[in-house]
């Protein structure tokens, strides 16, 4: 009897530690930022999750902190280990984000720079190129003034 | 006495399914995230292969999205407990749902809105096996019918059918002889199919620009492989997220699930005679996981994806939680089925 209710205990400890992990889960998707947070701790060497993470601060206008995010996606797909995927899809995501960061920062040299990268590891895509042109047209504001 | 102990495990189950809902009920109030802004974009029907989930999506804030997957889960839920009841003992059936339900490695098919596809193919898929273990022909028609939705709510529902005849050739092979609905389940398998088969077959073979993987097929595989099995059996110890690294993990653990991946399809054949329950639970997650190796996509199998597998792991794990209380193993549960009793 007393080994039956030890063995209760334990699954009922099991349990609870089931729905706790669960309930925890449910405040994280409460969040977008917790919740690529929480990627980029499991899954620090992935790309995607800092670049989504960066999206989030530059969202919350921590623009600071969207910098730090995207470095840290660009060192994640510079490892030669990561698939080609990653390296340009990944890479390419991070350094437009990061432009459109350095633009609003006031930094349009550093902005055109990696806007050029991004477009050269993916050519025809529509969003870097929109961000190009964008940078491209406040630069050249910025450079007459 | 039967009423009794029926009303008991009705009463348990409602526990079960009410602390699921407790726990998951503050989720009505989550946002739409990542990939969430999808939803109801496309015209209903546009897309053939998820029309379902489109229409049922149709109209749909955050709030009652979260609440539909909900609903679904914890229907899922009372699904499982009916099915490991079928297969084992009702004790297993509550301890099944119990894991199905409160384990955190089915949450992110309930948290995600978009996950709503895999709930609804796995509701369709139990809905068909219990439908068809009736042995009657409104069962059968039902089955027909629910296997159809399960590919009309997302691509990857065509194994539905698959998993019905696993069930029911384990179960009940007896009721596999009546040809008239092998031969319709047959159809309904084409049918399914069909729903599916335009998108399917561009899938074969995909550019890495649109979507497809960069890795030849052996890598892929291996990596897949690797990621299912981080999914299904290491994710307690190393968290739960939305984005798991299946890269990071290659080299030892590639070559160790691979050989780990060996040793259970091993076991699945040894043991179909003795304990047939297993048989059926490594069938059902090879059925489950196996169209993700086949069609390679720039992206590895995610929790969500595994909500269908989950089913028999929750089963499986049903068997050890009622062994582990009662200190010996439910003896329905390895006895061969054709020796039991109706």
């Amino acid at each position: 009897m007393r080994w039956f209710l030890l063995r209760c205990a334990v699954l009922i400890v099991v349990g609870t530690l089931c729905v706790s992990v669960t309930r925890h889960r449910v405040q994280v998707w409460h969040s977008e930022l917790l919740l690529w947070t929480e990627a980029t701790q499991v899954s620090p060497e992935k790309p995607r999750p800092w670049v989504n993470l960066g999206n989030q601060y530059s969202r919350l206008e921590a623009d600071t902190l969207a910098e730090t995010a995207y470095h840290r996606a660009l060192r994640a797909a510079s490892r030669s280990e990561r698939s080609l995927d990653e390296l340009t899809l990944g890479r390419a995501i991070a350094a437009n984000n990061l432009a459109r960061v350095h633009m609003a920062q006031g930094r349009p040299r550093d902005a055109l720079r990696l806007v050029s990268e991004a477009q050269a590891l993916v050519p025809s895509s529509p969003a870097i190129e929109r961000t190009r042109q964008w940078i491209a047209r406040d630069a050249a504001i910025a450079f007459s003034h | 006495m039967d009423c009794a102990r029926r009303s008991h495990r009705l009463l348990a189950l409602s526990v079960l399914l009410l602390v699921a809902a407790g726990v998951y009920l503050p989720a009505r109030g989550n946002p739409f995230v990542y990939e969430d802004d999808a939803i109801g974009a496309a015209p209903v029907w546009s897309w053939p292969g998820r029309g379902l989930t489109m229409w049922t999506e149709q109209g749909s804030d955050a709030t009652r999205a979260h609440a539909g997957n909900l609903l679904l889960h914890l229907v899922n839920g009372a699904g499982v407990a009916l099915l490991a009841t079928e297969l084992a003992t009702p004790a297993v059936g509550l301890a099944a749902a119990a894991v199905f339900l409160w384990h955190p490695m089915t949450s992110e098919a309930v948290l995600d809105a978009s996950a709503r596809a895999d709930l609804l193919v796995t509701f369709f898929t139990l809905l068909a096996i219990l439908a068809a273990l009736h042995g009657t022909a409104v069962g059968w028609l039902v089955a027909v019918a629910a296997t159809v939705a399960a590919g009309a709510s997302k691509e990857i529902g065509a194994i539905s059918p698959l998993l019905l005849l696993l069930t029911v050739w384990c179960r009940r092979p007896s009721l596999l002889a009546r040809a008239p609905w092998a031969a319709t389940l047959a159809g309904v398998f084409g049918l399914a199919l069909g729903l599916t088969g335009h998108a399917i077959l561009s899938w074969l073979h995909m550019d890495w620009h649109t979507g497809g993987s960069v890795f030849g097929w052996p890598t892929y595989a291996s990596l897949q492989n690797l990621a299912v099995w981080r999914l299904l059996a290491l994710v307690w110890p190393q968290g739960f997220t939305i984005d798991h690294d299946v890269l990071a993990l290659a080299g030892d653990r590639e070559f160790a699930a691979t050989v780990l991946t060996t040793v259970v399809l091993g076991v699945a054949v040894l043991a179909a005679r003795r304990v047939p329950l297993l048989t059926w639970a490594i069938g059902w997650v090879v059925i489950a996981v196996l169209p993700r190796f086949v069609f390679q996509t720039n992206e590895f199998i995610h929790e969500y994806q595994l909500v269908t597998a989950d089913v028999a792991v929750s089963v499986l794990l049903g068997v050890g939680l009622v062994s582990f209380l009662t200190w010996r193993t439910p003896e329905k549960a390895i006895r061969p089925w054709h020796q039991q009793t109706a």
